[in-house]
């Protein structure tokens, strides 16, 4: 079994809520077109109902403001915009992931040409 | 500016007992209680806006049923809710608010004060006289032992997990002063009387013997049952992880 699924899940808790401001800082959103976006991103394996806790912290950090618009047809809407802290702490994580899967990157490729020299 | 209720809720008034949305609401309005009020409001507020763009979209059941599965049920969404409260970014496993790390112990501290307070002086001074052979009776020798024992036991009044500021006031008070007093009662000028020209003259002020032990029994009693009652606290509060929470940030207050 291996620590595979928990590193996993892990692993896409600590990315989500940048993956949530990357979604956010490409045009404003609103709750629901940003939940189906993300959910339909395979890998992330989230309940679309977690998201909005999220969206209400990144608010509360400050990250994200929010107003609600009417729509045309629709409902009212809530639009998530990013703050200009939440513009730093995206850019800040894509320096850092990139260095940080560049890493793993490397690291895996070595183990695999080790595992395959020794013939397990 | 964000207000925090849309002006309509959309198509979702209608309150039919088998209207899912309508029943994932109210689940989910009875799980959310256990959150802080306003987060609790946001997040219905957000979910009662999906779900009425989801009915916007298609009012069928059948679409809402398949939109409340990818939700999550209700206790799944508060338990993410719950987890963001927690400061730690990766929505660690919920956990209970700080566990009761507080440190449990015993009352070693107490006991070491009251000794050191009551009986620790005069040990002091015994041991003074003693040790110090010709040196013992000079008045440095007598005065500044058993000060400093005091002192000592004091600052370990002062310093206890599980007295607050007022029982530390009480065990200073009590120790030793409280077990002077009725030590104090054999110094009450005693009455002396002459007879002089076969009138007899008294002075002074004179207790009646009954009075006298009395009060005496009575001092005894209540210095005695003082003490037993600061111990009684501090043992208690050593034996309850709660207490000991609280006590303890009094401690870092008053001792650093």
């Amino acid at each position: 079994m291996g620590p595979g699924n928990d590193t996993l899940t892990q692993l896409r808790r600590g990315a989500l809520p940048h993956c949530v401001l990357a979604v956010i800082g490409e045009q404003d959103r609103y709750g629901f077109e940003l939940v189906k976006l993300l959910s339909e991103r395979s890998g992330f394996e989230i309940s679309e109902g977690t998201i909005y806790p999220l969206l209400s912290r990144l608010r509360r950090d400050g990250l994200v403001e929010t107003t609600w618009r009417e729509s045309e047809s629709g409902p009212p809407r809530r639009y998530y915009r990013l703050t200009t802290d939440g513009a730093r702490a995206l850019a800040g994580f894509q320096i850092a992931w990139v260095e940080f899967r560049d890493a793993v990157d490397d690291l895996l490729a070595i183990t695999e040409r080790s595992g395959a020299s020794d013939g397990t | 500016m964000e207000r925090d209720e849309p002006d309509t809720h959309g198509e979702n008034d209608m309150t039919d007992a088998h209207d899912p949305i309508a029943d994932y609401l109210a689940r989910l309005e009875r799980a959310a209680a256990e959150l802080p009020d306003d987060v609790a409001a946001e997040l219905v507020t957000d979910i009662r806006a999906h779900l009425d763009e989801v009915r916007h979209h298609d009012p069928g059941d059948a679409r809402a049923r398949q939109a409340l599965d990818d939700l999550g049920t209700p206790e799944t969404v508060v338990a993410a809710a719950r987890a963001e409260l927690v400061p730690d970014e990766a929505g660690a496993p919920v956990a209970p608010p700080a566990p009761p790390m507080a440190p449990r112990g015993g009352i070693g501290r107490e006991i070491l004060a009251f000794v050191l307070a009551v009986p620790g002086p005069v040990v002091a001074v015994v041991l003074a006289r003693t040790v110090g052979g010709t040196a013992g009776s000079a008045p440095a020798t007598l005065v500044l032992p058993p000060l400093l024992v005091l002192l000592a036991g004091w600052v370990l009044v002062w310093t206890s997990r599980w007295w607050n500021a007022g029982d530390k006031a009480l065990a200073t008070a009590l120790w030793p002063f409280g077990f002077l007093l009725p030590l104090a009662l054999w110094l009450v000028p005693t009455q002396t009387c002459t007879t002089m020209n076969g009138q007899e003259i008294c002075e002074g002020f004179a207790l009646a013997p009954a009075v006298g032990i009395g009060l005496f029994i009575a001092l005894i009693v209540l210095v005695l049952g003082g003490t037993a009652w600061l111990f009684a606290r501090a043992s208690r509060r050593a034996s309850d992880p709660g207490t000991a929470h609280a006590r303890t940030t009094e401690q870092h207050a008053g001792s650093r």
